[in-house]
């Protein structure tokens, strides 16, 4: 345990002894990444089920920084079917970014790496297994099965190129034909169109600093459509626009998503957004999953604490209350988390068990898993994960 | 409700278990700790502080414990060729009277009239000089009497024995022997040998010799004894430059001659040790880097160098830094009114060109004719005035960006009063770009301050500065023969300010909170 | 646009006003003595005139007998109608001195920036990319060293090593021994031999300071959004630093060189010194040290124009390159 200062803070020498740790794992994980010309059979793999677009298999995420290991994600598995939209759910550092980035392989190097599991992407004839994927494979990858909407559009964008060459430029790069350059500005065009730009051409033309936020975002959108991904990662897509605002992208997403075939991880913080969205939700907290199931097993059955008191948290217009509610106390620092259940701390209805350790999941239906001693009572303390 | 879980103990653990969500749970650096690590994982940086540490202990302890002062001379025993003597072969007619007859230079040139054109008797104010040539070039004048009045004489005769003077009768006797190429001669009832050389001697004691070559010592008190006289009118008759002679104590000297064209003059020039200032002497153990131009060991020189020039680059960045943070921190806080005018007189001080205007002041400061001590003070302070121009901009940027940012919104919102938004909140936020700033500045300063003494116009003699130490380089030769001199100084120029701008580097680094490391 | 060229040119025009005062102001305040000197030995030139015209002219001239304000104003408008005066040192008008040198000095500067651009920002972008690598410390190691090197001591490195010990290169001056008989060719290249260890000297000594502001910047640059958006676009690695990422860095970079660019006539006093280059620094330099006041005050004029100039040259590059910037 780390030597107890005045302050509270950590002595150098623990420091030191962190940061040699945290050297030794990261260099091993650099040195197998580095390899060049890693043979297909290292990172091909079979989906479990030929409907999903996107496994999750027991994904650890793990940073290692000068305060100790952060496990942001830390053993996530879910499953995100084709063509539908899986919303994923939680406070601020629960983890959700991290997972979509794991997706990506996009994570901070040489801190940030996937410790255990899989991800398995399903490219139609075959599937990777990402976390294994070598860069250069990885980068035909993204923009073109996978892409990402990121959270702040204002700074998305580069500010010295136009917006059609920017959104060129993507398609350009995965461009399986060979497409003359007026077919493609003609595509770019249409994309702008798609995304609900009135302007079309005129914009084509502009920088990202003559438009506005939402404009912003609406371009981004295209560059993420550009090349018909299978999965779309929305990371708080709308977080930094007004809510008028909010309320167009979302539209302009639903559209698509019935348009084109992808899927969509919608990661949030609001539970409005993925009353609207979401297919499926998927509830994190400190990096763990607690709760999964569709929209409506979460919206009108939630089953964990933490979900019952997000829903609490929403305040009802019409509803007249005494005081908003809010859940008591506040996200954990996920370094050194102990092994009971996380949210024991601030939940309103714990129960004896819940002093051991952390609990298993449980399902409650076909569909719905909890991680929740509360229920297993109900199925008889059965553990049910995959 | 976490917090009554703090006291709780769970068997097996050391510590009291804290709620997860409570922040005491999990310990962070604090923010000097961090900084201070990131500083020091930057190993570079680091580099750059022991480099630093090394000069400080060079230049300021140094000169401490160094045996030599600053500008103490050394001197040297040098072999050096020193005038001794002089030659002349003698064409001319010599003169010498008897004693108690008056043999004036009138009736010397008589004579010489009366050898030229042949005549034996010359008249000169009714007095009849008889002139007799008693042998090759030697004549005898006489009165009418018969009196021997005095000789003239080509060929020298010099004692041999030192202090002992000859009298004209003997020079008489001498001269008639040997010059009528006799080997003996008596007088006085004393007789005499004369050798071919020249050489007289009684009963076996040497006395004196001739010669036709006149040898004068240069100093009055070196007598030059027969043998050495001998020796080089036998050089010079063979045309050597070169011989050695070795004198009565059994002592050798070599002896060099010049033949000077103009004076038919030879100068006979002996080796001796002279003292002599030690300059640019080789390193060795008493000097480790040698001396210079002066004589003064190098190593001290470099040592109370070192302190000066470090000394003068604290002073102007302190100089700099006071008037650069109270201009720019009015100009930043209050904005406006004061900011523009201000800005507008950094402005006008960045348009001035620095260099060539120190360069003018310092060659001014030579005319006047500064005390160098004085000198070293304005060249601190004009150094330091046209610092501040780049701080005031630095501090005021750090000012205005942060004045705007939320946390000082809130101090203010709070009800804090102005001294202490400024000097709790505001300052401590400038102080690390302030640091950083100061500390390139530093070595910056150094370099200007350097490159000053180089030409001549900074730090003057008899103090010492690294550039001015450089200052000799300037001759070739000594570029090429004697690195030692200014290759050092030069080596602790580039380590000092390579450090400062080493740590200043990784000092920025490491209070740079988005790094990524 | 127009409106803000002519703005900011009034600005300068009056910055310039108060630089030349206080320049004037320095001059001035030398000791009187220092122009008797001055004339004293103007007056010992063979055929010049006499001790006392001479104090009477530079007097005149300089308006020694007026106030300090009046001196100034007369110095203004002396300048202004293009009435440089003449070197005392050169004995020529000032003008045709400086007309005769700065062209070497461009030349030389011209030259130094070419290298300088060409070596410090792909070093300075590869140290930013392969960050805390031993490449990143190597390189600022060297760029540091660069800028810490006294000049005259790189200067006198190179000379012991080149000239001295080597023989490759002369050790002063512009011209051989043998100029005068070649031909037009040959008298080039051996004007551009003699250039080649200054030259060295001047782009060792820079590339350091631009070497360190690219790989700044592009640390910046390379933690902004958009260049995860780029890698999340697919592109490689290559693409990300050099389209994206240097593209943006590009902006600071080019309006730190455009505003340098007028820098490059002033000269590089140093090192041209050193080599007895007989450059504008070197005849500046000489002047300043003899107490020529013409040639100094018109040098030093130069050079607040020119940095003037650079300061506007470089704001209307940073809006001509940056495409968020419009003048105000």
């Amino acid at each position: 345990m780390a030597k107890k200062q005045n302050d509270g803070y950590l002595s150098a020498k623990e420091s030191r002894r962190i940061s040699r740790e945290n050297r030794r794992i990261t260099d091993e994980y650099e040195k197998k990444r580095k390899r060049k010309n890693v043979p297909e059979e290292e990172y091909l793999t079979t989906m479990h089920n030929p409907g999903n677009a996107v496994e999750f298999d027991n994904l650890h995420t793990y940073f290692f920084t000068d305060t100790g290991t952060v496990r942001s994600v830390d053993g996530v598995t879910f499953d995100v079917p084709i063509g539908k939209t899986v919303g994923i759910v939680g406070e601020s550092g629960c983890g959700k970014s991290v997972t979509s980035l794991s997706l990506m392989q996009l994570l901070q190097r040489p801190q940030g790496q996937v410790v255990e599991g899989e991800i398995r992407l399903n490219l139609g004839n075959k599937a990777y297994d990402v976390t294994k994927t070598p860069n250069d494979v990885m980068q035909k990858l993204r923009g073109n099965y996978v892409s990402m909407i990121f959270q702040e559009p204002m700074t998305a964008l580069n500010p010295v190129f136009r917006i059609g060459d920017q959104i060129e430029e993507v398609l350009k790069l995965h461009d399986t034909g060979d497409h003359t350059e007026e077919q493609i500005k003609q595509r770019t065009i249409e994309l702008l169109q798609l995304v609900g730009i009135a302007n079309s051409e005129g914009v084509y033309k502009m920088y990202p600093h003559e438009l506005s936020g939402g404009m912003r975002q609406r371009v981004v959108i295209a560059m993420a459509l550009a090349c018909n991904p299978r999965i779309i990662i929305a990371d708080e897509p709308t977080t930094a626009l007004d809510v008028t605002i909010q309320a167009q992208i979302l539209d302009l997403l639903r559209q698509l998503k019935d348009k084109t075939n992808s899927s969509i991880m919608f990661i949030t913080h609001d539970l409005g957004v993925i009353a609207e969205m979401a297919d499926y939700v998927v509830v994190m907290y400190a990096g763990r999953i607690v709760e999964k199931g569709t929209a409506e097993d979460i919206f009108y059955h939630p089953a964990h604490p933490y979900t019952i008191g997000l829903m609490n948290s929403k305040p009802v217009v019409g509803k007249k209350v005494e005081e908003l509610y809010s859940i008591p106390g506040k996200v954990p620092n996920p370094i050194n988390m102990p092994d009971y259940c996380y949210f024991r701390d601030r939940c309103e209805m714990c129960v004896g068990q819940c002093r051991g350790e952390y609990p298993n999941e449980v399902s409650i239906s076909p569909t719905h898993k909890v991680s929740c001693y509360r229920y297993y009572d109900a199925k008889g303390g059965d553990t049910d994960g995959e | 409700m976490s917090e009554d879980k703090n006291e709780n103990m769970v068997p097996g653990q050391e510590q009291p278990e804290y709620a997860l969500d409570d922040e005491r749970r999990v310990k962070v650096l604090s923010p000097g700790a961090m900084v201070a690590k990131r500083f020091f994982r930057n190993r570079v940086a680091v580099l750059g502080l022991v480099i630093l540490t090394i000069m400080f202990l060079f230049s300021f302890v140094g000169g401490l414990v160094s045996p030599y002062k600053e500008d103490q001379l050394f001197y040297t025993e040098t072999l050096q060729k020193k005038e001794y003597a002089g030659a002349v072969k003698n064409e001319d007619m010599r003169f010498m009277g008897a004693e108690g007859q008056d043999f004036s230079s009138i009736i010397q040139a008589q004579v010489v009239l009366a050898v030229t054109t042949r005549k034996d008797v010359v008249t000169y104010r009714d007095v009849n000089y008889h002139v007799t040539q008693e042998g090759q070039d030697f004549y005898s004048v006489a009165l009418d009497d018969g009196t021997t009045i005095g000789i003239a004489y080509t060929d020298v005769v010099s004692s041999s024995i030192e202090g002992r003077k000859l009298d004209f009768d003997f020079v008489f006797a001498t001269l008639k022997a040997y010059t009528n190429g006799q080997d003996a001669f008596t007088l006085d009832g004393d007789s005499y040998t004369i050798s071919e050389g020249g050489l007289v001697e009684k009963d076996g004691e040497e006395l004196a010799f001739v010669s036709r070559y006149v040898i004068n010592a240069i100093s009055p008190d070196i007598f030059l004894p027969r043998e050495f006289q001998e020796e080089l009118a036998t050089s010079l008759e063979a045309g050597d430059d070169m011989f050695t002679f070795t004198d009565a104590e059994g002592v050798e000297s070599e002896y060099y001659i010049d033949y000077k064209p103009d004076v038919k003059n030879w100068i006979v020039r002996q080796e001796t040790y002279t003292r002599t200032y030690d300059r640019y002497a080789a390193p060795s153990r008493e000097h480790p880097l040698g001396t210079d131009r002066n004589g003064m060991d190098m190593l001290t020189r470099l040592m109370y160098g070192g302190r000066v020039s470090l000394v003068i680059g604290f002073i102007v960045e302190i100089i700099s830094l006071i008037i650069g943070v109270i201009l720019g921190g009015l100009a930043g806080y209050f904005g406006k009114g004061v900011d523009f005018l201000i800005m507008r007189i950094v402005d006008i001080f960045y348009c001035i060109p620095s260099t060539p205007i120190i360069i003018i002041l310092g060659a001014a400061m030579d005319t006047m004719g500064v005390d160098p001590q004085i000198r070293m003070l304005y060249l601190m302070l004009i150094l330091g005035f046209l610092g501040w121009p780049s701080m005031a901009r630095l501090v005021r940027g750090q000012i205005l960006g942060l004045r705007e940012q939320e946390f000082m919104v809130a101090a203010e919102a709070s009800g804090l009063r102005v001294s202490r938004r400024i000097f709790r909140h505001l300052v401590p936020n400038v102080i690390p770009q302030l640091i950083v700033s100061c500390t390139m500045g530093i070595g910056g300063t150094i370099l200007t301050e350097a490159t000053l003494s180089f030409l001549g116009l900074g730090v003057k003699f008899p103090f010492a500065s690294w550039g001015n130490i450089i200052n000799d380089v300037n001759n070739t030769f000594v570029l090429q023969n004697y690195w030692f001199i200014w290759i050092p100084a030069g080596i602790c120029i580039l380590l000092t300010v390579l450090a400062f701008n080493l740590v200043g580097d990784g000092l920025r680094d490491a209070f740079d909170p988005k790094m990524k490391r | 646009m127009h409106k803000y060229i002519i703005k900011r040119l009034l600005y300068s025009v009056i910055i310039f006003f108060f630089v030349m005062l206080i320049i004037y102001v320095i001059l001035r305040c030398l000791p009187t003595s220092y122009l008797e000197n001055v004339a004293r030995q103007m007056s010992q030139r063979p055929g010049s005139k006499t001790y006392q015209e001479w104090l009477a002219q530079l007097e005149a001239q300089y308006g020694m007998d007026k106030g300090y304000l009046g001196g100034y104003f007369d110095w203004l408008k002396h300048f202004f109608t293009g009435n440089f005066g003449d070197s005392w040192f050169y004995t020529v008008p000032v003008i045709e001195k400086f007309r005769e040198t700065v062209q070497l000095s461009f030349v030389m500067g011209l030259i130094v920036m070419f290298f300088e651009i060409v070596i410090s920002i792909p070093l300075g972008i590869v140290a930013a990319t392969k960050q805390y690598s031993f490449t990143d410390y190597a390189v600022t190691v060297i760029a540091l060293a660069g800028i810490s090197l006294p000049t005259f001591f790189f200067a006198s490195l190179l000379k012991l090593v080149f000239s001295v010990k080597l023989g490759w290169f002369d050790l002063f001056g512009l011209v051989g021994r043998n100029y005068e008989q070649l031909d037009a060719m040959g008298k080039f290249l051996d004007k551009a031999h003699h250039l080649v260890l200054p030259i060295v000297t001047l782009v060792v000594l820079s590339i350091g300071s631009l070497m360190r502001y690219t790989r700044t910047n592009m640390l910046e640059v390379m933690s902004a959004d958009y260049i995860r958006t780029a890698r999340a676009k697919g592109l490689d690695e290559h693409s990300v630093i050099y389209k994206h990422a240097f593209r943006n860095t590009l902006i600071p970079l080019v309006t730190i060189l455009g505003g340098s660019l007028p820098g490059l006539f002033s000269g590089a006093l140093i090192t041209e010194t050193l080599f007895a280059i007989p450059g504008i620094g070197y005849t500046a330099y000489h002047a300043m040290v003899g107490g020529d006041i013409p040639f100094s005050m018109f040098y030093l004029a130069f050079i607040a124009i020119l940095t003037l100039l650079g300061n506007l040259i470089a704001d209307l590059l940073y809006a001509a390159v940056d495409p968020r910037v419009r003048l105000a």
